[in-house]
């Protein structure tokens, strides 16, 4: 099913949660709200199961407007943080609740319930638990549960509010990875929640970034992360250094900066430059004017590749960078030399538009973005 | 459970606090009432018989247990609204209607007494009104109910907050995602996880209750066999220097105090048990 939001608003106490909102969710994908803790993503899920209603706007499922419908008959299926299990009931009847409380001329019978519930904690493997109470079992199984439980409902569209956060590391991933899985056998529109970018990218086929209640950039992950619509998502996605573009500390960064936006330069504050860790070259000898020497203060060997952190000579802005394990090797560099980093690009980004300024491709690539509102 | 809880903790607390927990209720609680028995077993057990099934104490002890029984239910019904509007919502008043819950609780319970019974008398407004429709409070069995039900209310109310206060309510609207009503959000969610804590409220009210002098005996008028309660049968043979009776009916009283007690939290446990997994 697909989702439309259309210019959607919501205020708390004054505080604006949810700024003008449109978007458009396809059919059958599997999409991830992405922002920092309190950016309103959650606001904007629970505006979608019908928990919240928005101020104004409005939201459609299939075009259908369900702006104040109440939640139970929306059809949303909803994974909470914390699972939200009716912790006095079995993992059965916790699944089989969502049928039995169908008004009686919808219920199934009693043996339909069954083979349904059967079913699907099959579905999510948890066969040999189902007489278990939620306080026996592990956050990963509760998760389940959860899931289990909102898809009893056969619902048109699945949300998952942070459904991994609770986890410890090695379960998140594995269980990430079986939910896309298992979302592509099931083919629901499903929207997870989520402040943690790798877990975003790793599974979404379509990213939604979300910063104090406005929505930076859709696309899918190699987009967002390729071309970036605003500094916000740049910084969000994937590390980045800062350029430090005051006078003092950034003098060449500022002198870049002059040749490349000569007209942008008085107004620096607007005006934020970035470079990637893996778009810095390190150099034992200086071999390009531009170079910043700097001092090696940790080396993290990260498989294929070494990220090195760097304080720059004479100051203290530092950089990371990220080189491959055989360049590293070939340098020998160890903690303490004196290394010389090149910037193979930077992107700058203006108010008003984006550019990218590289030494190895095209000298200067400029794309125009849409001036920011507020 | 033997010896706290499981791993290194750094208060040497254990040894000390169960101490002083072992030595108070020995002194405060235990050793009184092994005297009580004692002082029992200065009559034999015909006389035990005799005494506590004399038809005066048998009518007291009745009607001690029901009104008791029956102010513990209507604090219930009353309690869980009052319990959950208070730990759910904010609105004006809150505080002071908090607080107001706790006045039976810090009112010397004779004042209540002399409250019920001039607002209930023949010669109180209220009372005089319902005399109208020919309802008697005051001197009535209805009047004990009424004593026990305000001297009852603050121990469902101040065992249920807490517990309704640590409800999820993302529990509640998980259950509203899944198409479940107000009412059956109600009667299936919220109330069954209530149930030990409202049958807790209930056995406190109805412990206190069973024992209750001062706010009954006002209103209650203590005709023998008709409005004489268990305590006021028990002040009585004291005054006569019965003290071996006396001490009898307080044996009975506290033993249906116990079993009660005892009935409740075996109910309460098989209720939570979803708590800890054990049944």
């Amino acid at each position: 099913m697909g989702v439309t939001l259309r210019s959607v608003w919501k205020t708390y106490k004054r505080t604006a949660v949810l700024q003008d909102v449109d978007l458009d969710l396809p059919t059958g994908k599997l999409v991830a709200l992405l922002g920092p803790s309190g950016s309103g993503k959650t606001t904007l899920l629970r505006i979608l199961a019908g928990l919240e209603v928005p101020d104004h706007g409005a939201v459609l499922f299939d075009g259908e407007d369900v702006t104040r419908r109440p939640p139970g008959v929306r059809r949303a299926g909803m994974v909470f943080q914390h699972y939200a299990l009716f912790g006095h009931m079995t993992v059965f009847d916790n699944v089989a609740f969502g049928l039995r409380v169908l008004p009686l001329k919808n219920r199934p019978l009693p043996w339909e319930i069954d083979t349904k519930v059967r079913e699907l904690i099959h579905r999510v493997r948890l066969d040999a638990l189902e007489s278990r109470y939620p306080s026996q079992l592990s956050g990963g199984q509760q998760q389940r549960v959860a899931l289990a439980r909102a898809l009893a409902v056969d619902p048109r569209i699945l949300l998952l509010d942070e459904p991994f956060a609770a986890l410890d590391a090695k379960v998140r991933v594995e269980l990430r990875r079986w939910l896309r899985e298992f979302q592509r056998e099931l083919g629901i529109t499903t929207v997870f929640v989520t402040h943690d970018q790798e877990e975003a990218t790793d599974i979404a086929d379509l990213v939604v970034v979300v910063n104090q209640g406005r929505i930076e950039q859709v696309g899918s992950p190699s987009e967002i992360y390729e071309r970036p619509a605003s500094a916000f998502v740049f910084e969000f996605i994937g590390r980045s250094n800062v350029l430090p573009l005051n006078a003092r500390e950034g003098k060449w960064a500022h002198d870049l900066l002059s040749r490349v936006l000569p007209d942008s330069v008085s107004s620096s504050e607007t005006v934020r430059a970035y470079v990637r860790p893996h778009e810095i070259d390190v150099h034992r000898l200086r071999d390009r004017g531009t170079a910043v020497k700097a001092v090696v203060e940790r080396v993290h060997p990260h498989g294929a590749v070494v990220r090195l952190v760097a304080r720059e000579a004479g100051g203290e802005h530092r950089w990371e960078a990220e080189i491959s394990r055989d360049r590293y090797e070939a340098l020998k560099v160890n903690i303490g030399d004196t290394v010389y980093l090149e910037f193979r690009s930077v992107t700058i980004f203006t108010p008003h538009r984006k550019v990218v300024h590289s030494w190895t491709l095209d000298p200067v690539r400029e794309e125009f973005q849409q001036p920011q509102r507020g | 459970m033997a010896g706290g809880p499981k791993g290194r903790i750094l208060l040497p607390g254990f040894g000390m606090t169960l101490g002083v927990t072992v030595f108070y209720v020995c002194v405060m609680i235990l050793i009184p009432f092994a005297v009580l028995v004692l002082k029992t077993a200065s009559l034999n057990l015909h006389g035990f018989y005799e005494t506590v099934t004399a038809p005066r104490v048998m009518a007291a002890l009745r009607l001690s247990l029901l009104t008791a029984l029956m102010a513990a239910c209507i604090n219930v019904v009353f309690g869980v609204p009052a319990a959950w509007v208070l730990s759910r919502y904010s609105f004006p008043g809150k505080r002071l209607l908090d607080a107001v819950v706790d006045l039976p609780f810090a009112l010397p319970t004779a004042v209540a007494g002399i409250a019920l019974t001039s607002m209930f008398g023949p010669a109180g407004g209220p009372g005089a009104i319902l005399e109208r429709f020919g309802v008697r409070v005051a001197f009535t069995p209805v009047g004990i109910v009424v004593a026990l039900a305000f001297i009852g209310l603050p121990f469902v109310v101040r065992t249920l907050q807490p517990v309704i206060e640590s409800l999820d309510r993302r529990v509640e609207e998980a259950a509203a995602t899944l198409g479940a009503s107000p009412a059956q959000v109600f009667f299936r969610v919220i109330l069954p996880p209530l149930v030990p804590a409202v049958l807790s409220g209930f056995s406190l009210a109805f412990a206190r209750g069973v024992g209750e002098y001062g706010s009954v005996v006002f209103i209650s008028g203590n005709m023998p066999m008709r409005t004489e309660i268990a305590p006021v049968v028990i002040m009585t043979k004291l005054q006569q220097f019965d003290y071996a009776g006396a001490a009898a009916v307080a044996v009975v009283l506290l033993i249906v105090s116990l079993v009660v007690m005892s009935l409740v939290r075996l109910i309460e446990l098989r209720a939570g048990f979803w708590r800890t997994g054990v049944r």
